[in-house]
């Protein structure tokens, strides 16, 4: 029996009926190299599943709430775009939960961000370590400075024509976004990252749901490369499109 | 027609995840679930009750990317460039992030028709015979386009097996 990629396919997917099965596990003992082979499309499958986890619909989904409203005969009245959430999936965690968008997970959100030393002042203003970070830190790379310390995420550009960037703070436990206007950067988001080290498990750097959003609605580019990044650190972001 | 509605709307979920693995960036995929919905209340009529709604819906996404939205979609998320940038230091606290986003990194690179049939029979656990009905190909098709997407994932991802012995 040729234990070839489509029949351990059947196998995996139980498509094989009684007698074939029976003949494909027979075959499969004497043949080490065909049970590796199982094992390894096993495991891809099995981090395929973990990396695209079904997300619950939330209860105040506009999409689900415009479906149920509408009449038949009548045109689909879509939500507006700047209302729709769109959940990104979080990678697997021991204890699987819902994760709710919308004003339960904002008010969590808030909360916990009182919980920790804000380091912007009260108008959106990022104090001069953030600052020296969002000027001149690379995507990717991380300042320190002090206790504080930065990771750059991404950057892009903002429908606005606005310089826009991606940051964790202290290993996850904040997520935030700043944009770069004609008085420098302003922090237009800092949320509490649901990374952090406490699991020892980062989450992938902007996956907070209202950095998300927030980046939607801000639209704009795709992330820049290194090289654009670096000619906007060179001309301390001031280069205007 | 109340039924109808309440059906579609608990398949949201995997109309987004489907969607997700077709257009790769949220804010497209949500688009294209959005089209979807409307052609599909639109189209009401010609669903026969007792067949696979899945099926009609998958469909449905399919075809709306093809036809319409593809053309425009955006370019790959810039979670993969993260990654590729993540430091040394940073390696071992991150893996489980970093497995994340491999793995969906390894799914975009994979032809659409091959994501799609990952998708229905991996994700979403379609048999053979239902993923052929939803793409609308032979069973034959499912199953190659399976094969070569399974090994093509495997060998990307390169995870080491916790070997066992065929039960």
């Amino acid at each position: 029996m040729d234990l070839n990629d489509e029949l351990l396919c059947a196998y995996l997917d139980g498509e094989l009926a009684d007698a074939e099965r029976a003949a494909f596990e027979s075959a499969l003992a004497a043949d080490a190299g065909a049970q590796l082979r199982l094992a390894r499309l096993r495991e891809a499958d099995a981090q395929l599943k973990a990396a695209y986890p079904l997300i619950p619909t939330a209860e105040n989904d506009p999409l689900a709430a415009a479906i149920l409203a509408h009449k038949p005969g009548e045109p689909f009245r879509m939500p507006a775009r700047a209302e729709v959430h769109v959940l990104r999936p979080q990678p697997a965690r021991w204890f699987q939960r819902p994760v709710w968008r919308g004003a339960l997970a904002a008010s969590f959100a808030a909360a916990i961000v009182g919980l920790v030393a804000v380091n912007r002042g009260a108008d959106g203003l990022p104090d001069a370590a953030l600052v020296a970070a969002l000027d001149s830190t690379p995507s990717g790379a991380t300042a320190r400075d002090g206790s504080s310390v930065t990771r750059m995420v991404l950057s892009f550009r903002a429908d606005d024509g606005r310089w826009c960037r991606v940051f964790e703070q202290n290993e996850g436990a904040r997520e935030g976004l700043a944009c770069h206007g004609d008085d420098g950067w302003q922090v237009l988001a800092l949320e509490a990252g649901t990374g952090g080290s406490s699991g020892g498990e980062l989450r992938p750097a902007g996956s907070n749901v209202a950095i998300d959003q927030l980046m939607d609605r801000l639209g704009g580019s795709d992330a820049l490369d290194a090289e654009q990044e670096r000619a906007l650190i060179t001309g301390r972001w001031a280069a205007k499109r | 027609m109340p039924d109808f509605r309440h059906e579609l709307v608990a398949r949201l979920p995997r109309m987004r995840r489907f969607a997700l693995t077709l257009c790769r960036t949220p804010h497209d995929a949500e688009d294209l679930v959005q089209m979807a919905v409307e052609r599909a209340l639109r189209h009401e009529a010609s669903w026969e009750p007792g067949t696979s709604l899945d099926s009609w819906l998958y469909r449905i996404l399919q075809n709306l990317w093809r036809d319409e939205l593809r053309a425009h979609r955006r370019k790959a998320e810039p979670l993969d460039e993260v990654t590729e940038l993540m430091g040394e230091d940073g390696r071992e606290v991150t893996m489980n992030a970093l497995q994340f986003a491999e793995a969906r990194a390894a799914l975009q690179t994979l032809p659409e028709d091959q994501r799609a049939v990952l998708t229905l029979v991996v994700l979403d656990g379609l048999s053979y015979q239902d993923a052929a009905t939803a793409l609308d190909v032979p069973i034959g098709t499912v199953m190659s386009r399976l094969s070569r997407a399974r090994a093509r994932m495997a060998s990307l991802l390169g995870a080491e097996p916790k070997l066992r012995k065929a039960t």
